[in-house]
C-alpha cells in the first residue's frame, strides 16, 4: 500500500540527493550536505522559501539599449530570436542559483500551459515566464484565468481570432484536453467522459472576443504584467450550455464587457469544480516529480488524497506539492523494500542533466552581468539553445506540440523518451564540449563561452575530500553523482579499469603530488578527464 | 564460406538477402520462387503529416463545388484564375472528380503516370479530435470504440515483431534496424513493440554519414549486476538503447556512405528525409519501414494569405513541400532503378472541419484523403467524393461517412505489398472488439498492380533469420565430400525437419522430410560438377546451411 503519510525522519544523504534533484535545479555538494542533516519536513519547507533571482531581467549585450525587456511595445525589436535565447539563458541561470523548487514549478506550469517560443516576441515570452513565476507558488485556477488573457497564448492557440460569428476552437479544445480537466476515455462518439465535442463548441463561444495587445500597454492590476483585452463586439452574447459532464451548466450570455469577464470566470470555475480536474493535475504532478508509472495503488493512495488537498486549497499548488514531497511514498518508505521504486526511477531531462553537471562540478558558467557576451551569446544562445537542447530532444520552452514534452505525458514510456538513439550524442558529448570549450555535438565546433577544467575542479571543489587518494577520489564522485550506491564490481570497474587503468594506487598519489609541485598536469589531466567522462556518461548518472 | 557469402551467391532475389521467408514449400519450388521474387526487398515509407491535413483543400469535391465554396468563403480554392484548382482527372464520373490544390501539380504528374492513388474518405469509427489521442490511435491501429481505444503498442511494431521474431535489437541476426525514423525526436508509437525495444532507430537531426563514428564506443561497460528495481529497469533500458545505437549505427552509416542519389532534391526538410531514405536503400540497408514527417498542418489560422490568395499561406507552403518532395523522391528512385522496392503512403491524424472558422483557417475534423505513391500501384481514385450535405450545425460541420477504414488500407499494404500472411496481418491490426474478424476481408483489391501484388502462395509467416552456417566441428556431419550421386548427413542426435538441396541459382534439386532420425540419405543423382547448397530446417524453424562440392 502506497502512503501519502509524512515521513518523519532526518533526510540523510540518499534522500537529500533525491529531494534536491527532483525538486530543484541546484545540486551542489554544499546543498546536499546542508539538506542531509535536516528533517524531511524542514528540507521541503526550505525549498518553498522565497528567494530573489540574481538576474531578474535579462539583457542583450549586443544591443545599444541595455535593458530592453520591460514594458516596451512589440515593434522594432532587433534580433528577436537571439533575445528569446537570452531570456531562457537568464532563467536557467536563476534556476541553478539556489536550491528552490520555484523553477521546477515554473517548468511544470509551462508544461501544463504550454506555449511555444516559436510564436510571439521575446518580450511576450518574458511576460509569460513572469506570469508563471508569479503563480509558481499560487493557484492553478487563477493562473488558468490569466493565461486566457495572455497575449502569447492568445496568439499561440489562435484565440485572438476567435469571434462570435467565426468561432475558432483551438484554444477551447486544448484548454479542456490539456490545460485543465484532461481527456477521459471516449465512451460514445464525441464524448470523452470529462467533456464532449459539444462542450468544446460551447467553450469556444465563451472564449470569443479576447484580443492580444501588441502595444503592451494593457496591464493586469494583480500581476502588473501586460495582457490582452476584451473586444465586446466579437464576443458571442448568447447563453452557452454544457453537457452532463458539467452538470448541464448554462453560462448566461454577456451584455457588457464586465459580463464577459464574468462568463470566463464562471467557465473556469465550472471546470475547476470538477474532481476530474484535480485528478488530472495531480497525475501530471506525479509524473513530473515522482515517477513514470501510476498503478491502481498509487491512483488510490496518492493521487486521490493529493487531489483532495488541491481542491481544499483552491488549486494552490504549494500544500499539494509539499504533501507529495514529504510523503513516505516519495522516498519509497511506504513498504518493506525501500530500494525498489522511485529513487533512480526516472531518466533525467536534458535540463536536469545540464544543471546537475553544472552545479555539482561548479562548471564556470560566465557571469551574466560581468561577462554578458560569453554568457548570453556563446553559452546560452549559440551552444545551449541552438545545439544542446534541440539535440537532446528538449528545445527549451519550445516543445514541438501544445501537449508539452512527451516525457511528461506520453504513455507508456514517459521519462524514457528523453533517451534514444537520436538524443544520445548530445547527452554524451555535453561534458566533452565543456572540457574542450567548444561545441562537440555536431556542426561547427564553435566556442561555447566557458571551459571546464577537471584538474582545477578536483583541486578546488569541496566534493573532493582527498584528491591524492585515488580510492577516495572515485568514491567521492560516485557517492554524490549516482542516485544509488554501486556494488564492488561496479566500483572496481570505475576505479581499477577506468581510473587507475593498470596503475598502482600509489602511482596516482605520486602523480598528483608531482602535479601540485610542478603544475605539470600531463599525467593527471587525461586520467581525470577519463573518470569524469565515464561517470557522467554512465547509465546510472542518466537516472535520478 | 560465411553465411553472407552463401547468400550473396544465391541469385534468386528471395534468397539474396540475409533472411529467408519462412514458407519453405514455396521457397523451394522454383516456380514459386520466381513469382515470389523480390518481395522481401520491399519497403514501406510512411509520410506523416502532423497536425491534421485539411483534406478538403487538398482535394476539392468538384461535384459540390458551390456547397464547398459556401462553407469556405475565404479559404476556398477558386475555380477560376491563376489560383484555380487543378482537375485531377476530368475523365472520372463527376461525383468522383476532385480539384487538386493549385500547388499540387507534382501530384497530378504522378497521378497521370499511374504512380499515385488517391483514397477518399479515410477515417476510423468514433473519430477522436484530439491531435494526441488521434495520432496515438492511428499509430496503434485503434479507434475510439470500446477495447480499441488503447491497443497499447504500434501496429507496425506488431507486424515487425511477428514477422521478424527475435530480431529487434539483435543485430547479429539482422544488421539493419527494422524501422528508421527520420524526423521528430520523440520515438513514434508506431514502432513501440509489445515485447521488445529497439525496433526502430531514430535518426532525427543526425549526420547520418558520421553517425557511426560518433556513436561507436559511446558509453562505457555495461552494469553487470543490475538491481531488481525501477532504477535497474532504467539501467537495462539505457544500456539497450546504447547498444542498439552502437550496433545499428554501423549499418546505417555504411549504407549511407555506399549509397547515392541520382538526382537533386528541392531544399525542403521533407525532401532531405526522403533523399536519405533513397540513399540508404540504394546503399543496401535492409530496413523494412521508414517514417518521415512534415509538421504544421494544424491550420486554425493563416491557412491562406488573404491578400495573396490560396497559393500563399501555411497550407500552400506545406502542400508544396509535400508534393515537390514526393515527386523528387519518385524521380530519384526511378533514376536509381530501385523504384519497385518502394511504396509510399501519407497519413495524418484527421482532416478538418468542412466549414472554415472565419480566421483564414479550419478546425479539427474527421475523414480525409490518403495518398499512395509507387511504381507498383494501379493509380486512380478509390472511393467517391465526400458528401458535404452531411456537414450541418448539428454535427459541428463534419463529414460522417467512413469510406475506408485506415486499417483496411494498411492490411492491404501489409499483405498485397509486403506479403504478410493473414495470420500476421491479424496480429498487427486487430479489432479488439471482435478479435475473430480480419481486416484482410475488406482489402482494397485494386490498390497494388497485378504485376506486383503478392500471390497468396508467397505470403510470409515470418522472415526466418535463424540461418546458421554449419561450421567445421559441428555435430552435423556430411559424408562423403566431395559427393557424387548422393550425400549422407549425420545429425548427431534424433532430428525432425526438412532437408533440401539447391544449386547456386536457388533451384531445388531434392527435398526430404525427416522424422526422428539420426541420419538422412540424400540422393540427387547425376549432377553437373560444382557447388551446391544443403539446407536443414528443424522443427523450430531454425535453418542450417552447408555448401558441398559435387564432382
Amino acid at each position: 500500500m502506497a502512503s501519502i503519510n509524512p515521513l518523519n525522519q532526518v533526510l540523510g544523504q540518499r534522500f537529500s540527493k533525491h529531494l534536491l534533484r527532483r525538486a530543484s535545479f541546484r545540486f551542489s555538494k554544499q546543498d546536499i550536505d546542508n539538506f542531509t542533516v535536516l528533517s524531511v519536513d524542514a528540507a521541503v519547507e526550505q525549498l518553498f522559501l522565497s528567494v530573489a533571482d540574481p538576474v531578474p531581467e535579462p539583457q542583450d549585450p549586443q544591443d545599444a539599449v541595455p535593458f530592453w525587456i520591460n514594458n516596451i511595445p512589440l515593434v522594432n525589436i532587433n534580433s528577436d530570436g537571439r533575445k528569446k535565447s537570452y531570456v531562457k539563458g537568464a532563467w536557467m541561470y536563476n534556476a541553478m542559483s539556489s536550491a528552490t523548487i520555484k523553477h521546477k514549478l515554473i517548468l511544470f506550469l509551462f508544461n501544463q500551459f504550454t506555449v511555444s517560443t516559436g510564436t510571439g516576441k521575446s518580450t511576450e515570452f518574458f511576460d509569460y515566464l513572469q506570469l508563471l513565476d508569479f503563480y509558481s507558488f499560487g493557484s492553478m485556477k487563477d493562473l488558468a484565468l490569466k493565461v486566457t488573457y495572455n497575449s502569447l497564448m492568445l496568439k499561440y492557440l489562435d484565440n485572438n481570432t476567435n469571434s462570435d460569428n467565426n468561432p475558432n476552437e483551438n484554444y477551447a479544445r486544448e484548454f479542456l484536453e490539456l490545460f485543465t480537466i484532461g481527456k477521459g476515455p471516449q465512451v460514445a462518439p464525441g464524448n470523452y467522459t470529462n467533456y464532449t465535442e459539444e462542450d468544446i463548441v460551447e467553450a469556444a463561444k465563451v472564449l470569443t472576443g479576447i484580443r492580444n495587445d501588441s502595444s503592451r500597454s494593457v496591464f493586469d492590476p494583480l500581476t502588473g504584467l501586460p495582457q490582452g483585452y476584451i473586444n465586446f463586439n466579437k464576443h458571442d452574447i448568447y447563453d452557452k450550455t454544457f453537457s452532463a459532464a458539467f452538470q448541464n451548466t448554462t453560462i448566461t450570455g454577456a451584455t457588457t464587457i464586465q459580463d464577459v469577464e464574468q462568463e470566463i470566470i464562471d467557465f473556469i470555475a465550472m471546470i475547476f469544480d470538477q474532481t476530474a480536474t484535480a485528478t488530472y493535475i495531480c497525475r501530471k504532478l506525479y509524473h513530473f516529480f515522482v515517477g513514470d508509472t501510476i498503478s491502481t495503488e498509487v491512483e488510490n493512495d496518492i493521487i486521490a488524497p493529493l487531489s483532495a488537498t488541491l481542491i481544499q486549497y483552491n488549486y494552490n499548488l504549494v500544500p499539494c506539492v509539499k504533501q507529495l514531497l514529504k510523503s513516505e511514498h516519495f522516498y519509497d518508505m511506504d513498504d518493506s523494500d525501500s530500494t525498489d521504486e522511485i529513487i533512480g526511477g526516472m531518466i533525467k531531462s536534458p535540463l536536469q542533466l545540464l544543471t546537475e553537471l553544472t552545479t555539482l562540478f561548479e562548471v564556470p558558467v560566465p557571469d551574466p552581468v560581468t561577462d554578458a557576451y560569453n554568457f548570453y551569446h556563446l553559452y546560452s544562445h549559440n551552444f545551449l539553445m541552438a545545439k544542446y537542447f534541440p539535440g537532446a530532444g528538449m528545445p527549451l520552452f519550445e516543445p514541438n506540440s501544445v501537449a508539452g514534452y512527451p516525457a511528461y505525458y506520453q504513455d507508456p514510456y514517459y521519462s524514457k523518451y528523453w533517451f534514444d538513439s537520436s538524443t544520445i550524442i548530445s547527452r554524451y558529448k555535453l561534458l566533452s564540449s565543456f572540457i574542450i570549450g567548444r561545441n562537440q555535438l555536431g556542426g561547427f565546433t564553435s566556442l561555447i563561452g566557458l571551459t571546464f577544467d577537471v584538474v582545477d575542479c578536483v583541486q578546488t571543489n569541496s566534493l573532493f575530500t582527498d584528491p591524492e587518494n585515488p580510492s577516495a577520489l572515485v568514491s567521492d564522485m560516485i557517492t554524490y553523482m549516482l542516485p544509488e550506491g554501486v556494488d564492488s564490481d561496479r566500483f572496481s570497474y570505475f576505479y581499477d579499469d577506468i581510473f587507475l587503468d593498470g596503475m598502482m594506487p600509489y602511482n596516482w598519489t605520486v602523480a598528483w603530488n608531482d602535479f601540485l609541485t610542478t603544475q605539470d598536469d600531463t599525467v593527471v589531466r587525461p586520467r581525470l578527464e577519463q573518470i569524469f567522462t565515464f561517470l557522467v556518461n554512465s547509465p546510472e548518472f542518466q537516472t535520478y | 564460406m560465411k553465411r553472407r557469402d552463401f547468400i550473396k551467391m544465391s541469385s534468386l532475389a528471395s534468397l539474396s538477402s540475409v533472411f529467408l521467408p519462412n514458407r519453405m514449400s514455396a521457397a523451394f519450388s522454383p516456380l514459386m520462387l520466381q513469382s515470389c521474387a523480390g518481395i522481401n526487398e520491399r519497403v514501406l515509407v510512411l509520410v506523416r503529416l502532423i497536425g491534421g491535413n485539411d483534406g478538403l483543400n487538398t482535394i476539392v469535391p468538384l461535384d459540390q463545388y458551390s456547397t464547398y465554396a459556401n462553407f469556405r468563403p475565404t479559404v476556398r480554392i477558386p475555380d477560376t484564375g491563376s489560383d484555380a484548382y487543378i482537375n485531377l482527372d476530368p475523365s472520372l464520373p463527376i461525383q468522383d472528380q476532385v480539384g487538386l490544390h493549385p500547388v499540387l501539380g507534382p501530384f497530378k504528374d504522378l497521378y497521370d503516370s499511374g504512380e499515385m492513388t488517391v483514397i477518399q474518405g479515410v477515417m476510423y469509427d468514433y473519430q477522436d479530435r484530439s491531435h494526441f489521442k488521434s495520432t496515438d490511435l492511428w499509430m496503434m491501429g485503434g479507434d475510439g470504440t470500446g477495447l480499441n481505444n488503447n491497443p497499447g503498442s504500434g501496429w507496425l511494431a506488431r507486424y515487425l515483431e511477428n514477422s521478424f521474431p527475435g530480431v529487434a535489437g539483435n543485430p547479429n541476426l539482422f544488421s539493419s534496424p527494422l524501422a528508421l525514423q527520420l524526423a521528430e525526436k520523440k520515438p513514434a508509437l508506431l514502432f513501440q513493440g509489445e515485447h521488445s525495444h529497439g525496433i526502430s532507430t531514430n535518426l532525427s537531426g543526425q549526420d547520418v554519414s558520421g553517425y557511426y563514428s560518433v556513436v561507436s564506443g559511446i558509453g562505457g561497460a555495461p552494469v553487470d549486476n543490475v538491481p531488481s528495481s525501477e532504477h535497474g529497469d532504467l539501467l537495462d533500458y539505457i544500456m539497450e538503447v546504447e547498444k542498439n545505437a552502437n550496433v545499428y549505427s554501423q549499418a546505417v552509416s555504411n549504407a549511407f556512405n555506399s549509397g547515392s542519389n541520382a538526382l537533386t532534391y528541392p531544399a525542403f526538410d521533407l525532401a532531405d528525409q526522403l533523399k536519405t531514405v533513397a540513399r540508404l536503400v540504394n546503399g543496401g540497408i535492409q530496413t523494412k519501414v521508414f517514417l518521415v514527417s512534415l509538421g504544421g498542418f494544424d491550420t486554425h489560422g493563416d491557412q491562406i494569405d488573404p491578400t495573396m490568395g490560396v497559393s500563399v499561406g501555411r497550407h500552400a507552403e506545406l502542400l508544396d513541400e509535400l508534393a515537390q518532395s514526393m515527386k523528387a523522391f519518385m524521380n530519384d528512385i526511378k533514376a536509381l532503378g530501385i523504384e519497385d522496392k518502394f511504396l509510399t503512403a501519407t497519413f495524418s491524424e484527421f482532416g478538418r472541419k468542412v466549414k472554415e472558422n472565419g480566421n483564414y483557417g479550419t478546425d479539427h475534423g474527421g475523414a480525409a484523403p490518403m495518398f499512395i505513391m509507387g511504381s507498383c500501384i494501379n493509380g486512380g481514385v478509390l472511393g467517391t467524393n465526400v458528401d458535404l450535405s452531411e456537414a450541418t450545425d448539428n454535427n459541428n460541420y463534419q463529414i460522417e461517412t467512413k469510406q475506408y477504414d485506415y486499417r483496411n488500407i494498411y492490411a492491404t499494404i501489409l499483405q498485397d505489398w509486403l506479403g504478410a500472411d493473414t495470420s500476421i496481418v491479424d496480429l498487427s491490426l486487430t479489432d479488439n472488439n471482435n478479435p475473430a474478424a480480419s481486416y484482410t476481408t475488406a482489402k482494397l483489391d485494386t490498390l497494388i498492380s497485378s504485376g506486383c501484388k503478392v500471390d497468396p502462395n508467397c505470403y510470409i509467416i515470418n522472415f526466418n533469420v535463424n540461418v546458421n552456417e554449419i561450421e567445421e566441428g559441428s555435430d552435423i556431419v556430411f559424408y562423403p565430400v566431395p559427393a557424387r550421386n548422393f550425400v549422407n548427413i549425420s545429425f548427431g542426435k534424433p532430428f525432425t525437419g526438412k532437408v533440401s538441396m539447391t544449386n547456386t541459382s536457388g533451384q531445388l534439386i531434392v527435398q526430404k522430410v525427416i522424422t526422428h532420425s539420426n541420419t538422412a540419405y540424400l540422393n540427387f543423382g547425376k549432377l553437373a560438377a560444382g557447388t551446391y547448397f544443403v539446407m536443414i530446417e528443424d522443427s523450430g524453424n531454425k535453418i542450417y546451411t552447408k555448401e558441398i562440392s559435387v564432382f
